[in-house]
């Protein structure tokens, strides 16, 4: 991009205040409630300043609809969300793993499951003012929930996602307002997030990883207890991993976090333990009468693509377990939240359909406000 | 869907069997991707996650339909949105 002002080619329309706005984003269905704040033509054109890019470059096609997500429009849903400039990279890097083709974009925005994509920024860049990392980690924060907020924004107004029409989430949940969550950077025992897919320790990441609302999980006192805790709590019939394996994210407050980094554990080995012991009994199961159920959404990995990964059900003795995930890494850990409470939640996936974490590097000043106004 | 999509711009004739619960999601993904005529076959417990004997059945008994619909040329319009 040069130094002149970039040329906006959306069609704009002008309104007496804010409340005619308001009627029009309604009336057009670029909000599913929510107010949108107005995206002036001054607010867009600094957004894609910060970006620094064409604005008629486009990131990619954004299912179902497959909308452009040229870096105007992606500016204009920033400025509806509330998103400021310094914030918008971010924005962007979640949009590019939105559409890594091996996330499923098309059947996460579809799916009857209410799992929607969670956007975690991960290393120096989660340090950046504005993000919260303690009391209500998941909730609250300039940074967390206005780059929640526009990557809603972008799933809905550029790729269509639309409740009823093509969302067909037959509940959804409050996570397809905004979801987004920063790393925890104090009392973290162990490397960034981001360093469990892949990438390097000293990076900035923003990962994306389609699941279901916060789990609570209280882990009070000793390491063991809390394993315990999680490896009888984990092995539930209701989740998609019972019928479709896939991944879970474990989310960890400093405090338990710490407990466990004292008695030993990294993260391997953490979901080394929780692989191995977190299981369901095949007799159990059977006794229940929910090993193999008439369909596939009542089958353990009933799920097609899954059929080269399941044993014989019927060949197995009623001592036998069986796996929650296809392997230990399909177990993410993330510490973030308060530090001074026992508190950690599960967040469960889609499963083998798609929306498993992916993680794209950021730059590590990519998030602190630039000069001028924001 | 937008394999069938790809397919039929190839010239190759496609059906794509969708569940009834995202058959209005196809249609409006179909002529947004500017194939209003996209041959579609509604089935009311696929799910877009049978097992592939409840496929072949299903297959089997509407192979007259599927014929029938690989066999129809695309209405006059088809490509536009």
């Amino acid at each position: 991009m040069t130094g002149d002002p970039p040329v906006l080619r959306s069609p704009w329309q002008e309104v007496d205040d804010f409340w005619e706005w308001d009627a029009l984003a309604r009336r057009q269905g670029w909000t599913e409630g929510l107010p949108l704040a107005p995206p002036t033509e001054e607010r867009v054109v600094e957004i894609l300043a910060r970006l620094g890019r064409d604005p008629g470059e486009s990131v990619g096609e954004v299912p179902p609809l497959g909308g452009s997500a040229t870096y105007e429009q992606l500016a204009i849903q920033c400025a509806m969300a509330g998103c400021p400039p310094e914030f918008a990279p971010a924005v962007v890097t979640a949009v590019e793993a939105l559409l890594t083709p091996s996330f499923n974009l098309a059947g996460v925005q579809a799916t009857t499951n209410p799992c929607a994509p969670l956007a975690v920024v991960s290393g120096p860049a989660a340090g950046a003012p504005g993000f919260n990392t303690g009391h209500g980690a998941f909730d609250a924060g300039y940074a967390n929930v206005s780059i929640g907020r526009a990557v809603r924004l972008v799933l809905r107004n550029i790729g269509g996602a639309r409740q009823g029409e093509t969302d067909m989430a037959t509940l959804g949940q409050p996570a397809k307002f905004s979801a987004c969550v920063a790393e925890g950077r104090d009392g973290n025992p162990w490397p960034p997030f981001h360093t469990q897919l892949g990438l390097p320790e000293a990076a900035s990441a923003v990962t994306v990883f389609a699941c279901c609302g916060p789990y609570p999980a209280l882990l009070p006192d000793t390491a063991e207890h809390m394993l315990a805790v999680l490896c009888e709590s984990l092995p539930s019939t209701a989740a998609n991993y019972f019928h479709a394996a896939g991944q879970i994210l474990l989310v960890l407050s400093p405090k338990p976090a710490r407990v466990l980094a004292e008695a030993g554990f990294d993260v391997p080995s953490l979901r080394a333990r929780l692989f191995e012991q977190a299981r369901w009994e095949v007799g159990d199961l059977r006794r229940r009468g929910l090993l193999g159920g008439t369909s596939v959404l009542s089958t353990y990995w009933g799920y097609p693509q899954l059929a080269g990964e399941r044993p014989d059900l019927d060949g197995l003795a009623d001592a036998d377990s069986l796996p929650l995930f296809r392997r230990p890494e399909d177990v993410l850990v993330l510490v973030t939240g308060a530090s001074n409470q026992w508190w950690g939640a599960l967040l469960t996936g889609w499963g083998a359909y798609g929306g498993e974490a992916v993680a794209r590097e950021l730059g590590s000043d990519a998030l602190t406000p630039g000069p001028g106004p924001s | 869907m937008l394999d069938a999509i790809a397919l039929e711009r190839l010239g190759v004739p496609t059906v794509t069997i969708v569940g009834d619960q995202f058959m209005a999601a196809a249609r409006l993904q179909a002529r947004i991707h500017g194939h209003r005529a996209l041959p579609l076959l509604c089935e009311p417990t696929f799910e877009g996650r049978s097992r592939r004997r409840e496929v072949d059945r299903f297959v089997a008994a509407h192979l007259e339909d599927i014929v029938a619909l690989l066999l129809t040329p695309v209405a006059a319009g088809g490509e536009g949105p």
